[in-house]
């Protein structure tokens, strides 16, 4: 073969490995690095856009904090971080004045973790109230307690007996659990 | 100075030698030798040399036809021009005239080149000759030329006696001979330098050489020069010289050049009636052309000032005047002597060429372009490579700050978030934090009020009385870990008028809302009516309170 073929054929040769070696070893590789890049880049956008979503959406909540303020006390009043059984008493008190029946007796039992049925960090304080009163008034009384009151309670069982035969009036038993939760 | 080389071969000198006779046997360059011997001297070189031998004539015979020449002209400028021809009487005779076709070598381009001064304005017309220009076959100048310059020729000799294409020893022998043209004066032998005047000549001016051109009359220059002690310059009998027939192409070119003297010119008798009678025709028609004929040289760049009559010189023109100054050379029209009758024809480059070149040299050279172009191919593709990996690392680096763009961007609404927002989100999360929970804790939160005052709207409706009435949630709901639909159970007592009533209470309970499964566990009569226990079981749907629900459901009897 002629000498000026055989530098042809090797330049060409030599141009497709070189070719060939710069695109493998060099050129791809930075070429999945940029898309990978591009990628979190595209990841990164819309986080960026959620982010200004968010943005907004709280410059318009913002102008309503103290709402969310009085919220969170009220969350709080339902959910002390502690057993505040004092106050609650108090609530049971203005609670029976309030709808016209009488708290005869109040008995609170100790705190009962529900970590372990719930997941969180929570007790649970067993409460007994005794209640007399007209019957007609149980049920004010038990709005009260469950919706109206600040502190949040469970009724576990109600046992309403009336007081004499042929009489209005009624002894209400009650048995409650009112919770706390410290935040973590 | 050195012998032909034909001297220098063997035997040259020997009797029974004879020189070769000349003839071209192939392209030579010509030798820049002179020839030595006398022998060796051709017709032009002789001619030279007679012309140099003339000069040694003593100053009086050409102060005496200066004199001669400068009688009739009153005015400085015809003095001038009476000196001028006084010292073209000085010049001595040519022993050879230049005649026939002249050769071109040297080549013209060469011989301009080599020119010691530039060319005279009036020249006359050259004999061209077809040439060879750049590969080309170039024809002679056309025929329109020629006619002008035929018009322009002197006439021909009447007697057939050619002085301009005469060998010498005829010239000499016939001092009778007709004068040459004016233009060819220089030229002339001895013998063309006549005492007496010539006949007026018939067309003198039609033949003029050089062109007449318009002097100014400012003569500040010439007249300064003293033309006393110069005798009158003799009639223009230059005028009157007697027509030569001559070549067109002899009048064009009367310079040093080879002669190629045809044969019959050679040959051509003498005309005995017309001999040159004219010696020296100084000036010729200066008496009667209007604006008379100026020499080359006074169309030079430089114009020479013409000498003085006490030193004249012959009036070769300037170009005689000058010549001498510059070296003498093949280029000023001296033939080779070892090819005296060689023409432009014998020294053309022929057209054609061969390439001689070996076929290993071509084809080595073709593999180094090759290579070169392999080398260059490569080197080109490589570029490339390196170019696309420039161009794939600067998208690596352009998304990289996008995306380093996009994360501080990120970074400062986040930033910005927890500046400006910090305490309503901390607000909203603790809320939402203890919404879960609560949501958590009271799962199974049921409005008391509300399933306590259905049954007792049923249990009217019924003509029911109720007396107690005892509802708990189950274990596992207050677990949280029930998993069926039953909560709770309720347990019901109290009197009805019949037993049929409280089947009704009974039945009517089962479209009660959240209670499922009425079941009268115990109805015993007694005095005042029946007296009955139902139990019925709470379902999830009687689930909702204020923190699992949005709108907690109120007693319709509640105080509120």
């Amino acid at each position: 073969m002629r000498h000026d073929r055989l530098w042809l054929l090797g330049g060409a040769f030599f141009a497709l490995v070189v070719v060939a070696f710069g695109f493998l070893f060099f050129i791809r590789p930075e070429q999945q690095d940029t898309d990978t890049i591009r990628s979190d880049a595209a990841d990164a956008q819309l986080k960026v856009d959620q982010q200004r979503r968010e943005l907004a959406t709280l410059a318009k909540q913002h102008e309503h904090i103290e709402e969310f303020k009085a919220a969170l006390a009220k969350d709080q009043a339902a959910l002390p971080d502690a057993d505040r059984a004092s106050d609650f008493l108090r609530e049971l008190q203005s609670a029976g004045e309030l709808t016209g029946v009488t708290v005869s007796g109040v008995s609170v039992g100790s705190a009962v973790d529900l970590k372990a049925l719930v997941g969180f960090e929570v007790y649970a304080l067993p409460v007994s109230l005794t209640v007399a009163g007209p019957t007609g008034k149980l049920n004010p009384f038990l709005d009260q307690l469950q919706v109206a009151q600040p502190r949040a309670v469970l009724i576990s069982s109600i046992n309403v007996a009336p007081t004499s035969t042929g009489s209005d009036r009624s002894n209400v038993t009650i048995n409650l659990q009112a919770f706390y939760a410290p935040l973590s | 100075m050195s012998e032909p080389v034909w001297k220098r071969e063997a035997g040259w000198n020997e009797p029974g030698w004879k020189e070769p006779e000349p003839r071209l046997t192939g392209i030579v360059l010509p030798s820049f030798e002179d020839p030595a011997a006398a022998e060796d001297l051709d017709e032009f070189e002789r001619d030279r040399r007679a012309r140099t031998a003339a000069e040694d004539l003593d100053e009086l015979e050409r102060d005496r036809r200066a004199r001669t020449a400068a009688e009739d002209l009153d005015e400085l400028g015809r003095d001038r021009r009476a000196r001028t021809a006084a010292d073209e009487l000085a010049g001595l005779p040519v022993p050879v005239v230049p005649a026939g076709p002249p050769p071109a070598w040297p080549p013209a381009a060469a011989e301009q080149e080599w020119a010691p001064e530039p060319a005279p304005v009036a020249a006359a017309p050259r004999r061209e000759f077809p040439r060879f220009i750049h590969g080309e076959f170039v024809l002679p100048a056309d025929d329109a030329t020629q006619a002008e310059t035929a018009t322009l020729a002197p006439p021909a000799p009447s007697g057939g006696f050619d002085p301009l294409t005469a060998p010498v020893d005829v010239l000499e022998a016939n001092t009778h001979a007709p004068a040459a043209p004016e233009g060819l004066r220089n030229a002339l032998p001895s013998w063309g330098m006549p005492a007496a005047p010539p006949p007026s000549p018939p067309a003198a001016e039609r033949w003029e050489r050089t062109p007449t051109l318009d002097i100014p009359d400012e003569p500040a220059e010439p007249v300064a020069v003293e033309p006393a002690p110069a005798p009158p310059a003799p009639p223009p009998q230059a005028v009157s010289m007697p027509p030569v027939s001559m070549p067109v192409e002899t009048v064009a070119e009367p310079t040093w050049e080879p002669v190629v003297e045809p044969a019959a010119a050679r040959t051509a008798p003498i005309p005995a009636g017309e001999e040159p009678t004219a010696p020296v025709p100084v000036v010729p028609a200066a008496a009667t052309a209007p604006q008379p004929v100026v020499p080359a040289a006074a169309t030079a760049p430089q114009p020479v000032v013409p000498p003085t009559a006490t030193a004249p010189q012959p009036v070769v023109a300037a170009e005689a005047a000058t010549a001498p100054a510059a070296r003498k050379g093949p280029w000023d029209g001296t033939p080779h002597p070892a090819f005296p009758d060689a023409t432009a024809r014998t020294f053309r480059i022929l057209p054609i060429a061969a390439d001689l070149l070996p076929l290993e040299i071509s084809e080595t050279r073709h593999v180094r372009r090759v290579r070169r172009l392999v080398i260059s191919g490569v080197v080109l593709v490589a570029a490339l490579v390196v170019g696309w990996y420039g161009v794939t690392v600067h998208e690596h680096t352009l998304a990289g700050d996008d995306r380093q763009s996009i994360l501080d961007t990120s970074q400062d609404l986040t930033r910005q978030r927890h500046k400006q927002y910090d305490e309503l989100t901390r607000v909203q999360a603790d809320s939402g934090k203890i919404d879960e929970r609560l949501k958590k804790v009271l799962d199974y939160d049921l409005s008391w009020s509300k399933m306590l005052a259905s049954l007792r709207t049923t249990a009217a409706a019924k003509n029911v009385t109720l007396s107690g009435i005892t509802a708990s949630l189950n274990q596992e709901s207050l677990a949280g870990q029930n998993q069926g639909d039953i909560i709770g159970t309720v347990t019901l007592t109290g009197k009805a008028p019949t037993k049929a009533g409280v089947a009704a209470y009974v039945d009517a309970l089962t479209g009660v809302s959240g209670v499922t499964n009425p079941f009268p566990s115990d109805a015993t009569q007694e005095n005042d009516g029946v007296s009955f226990t139902i139990r019925v079981d709470i379902t999830r749907a009687a689930l909702g309170g204020r923190f699992t629900s949005a709108a907690p459901s109120a007693s319709p009897t509640g105080s509120k």
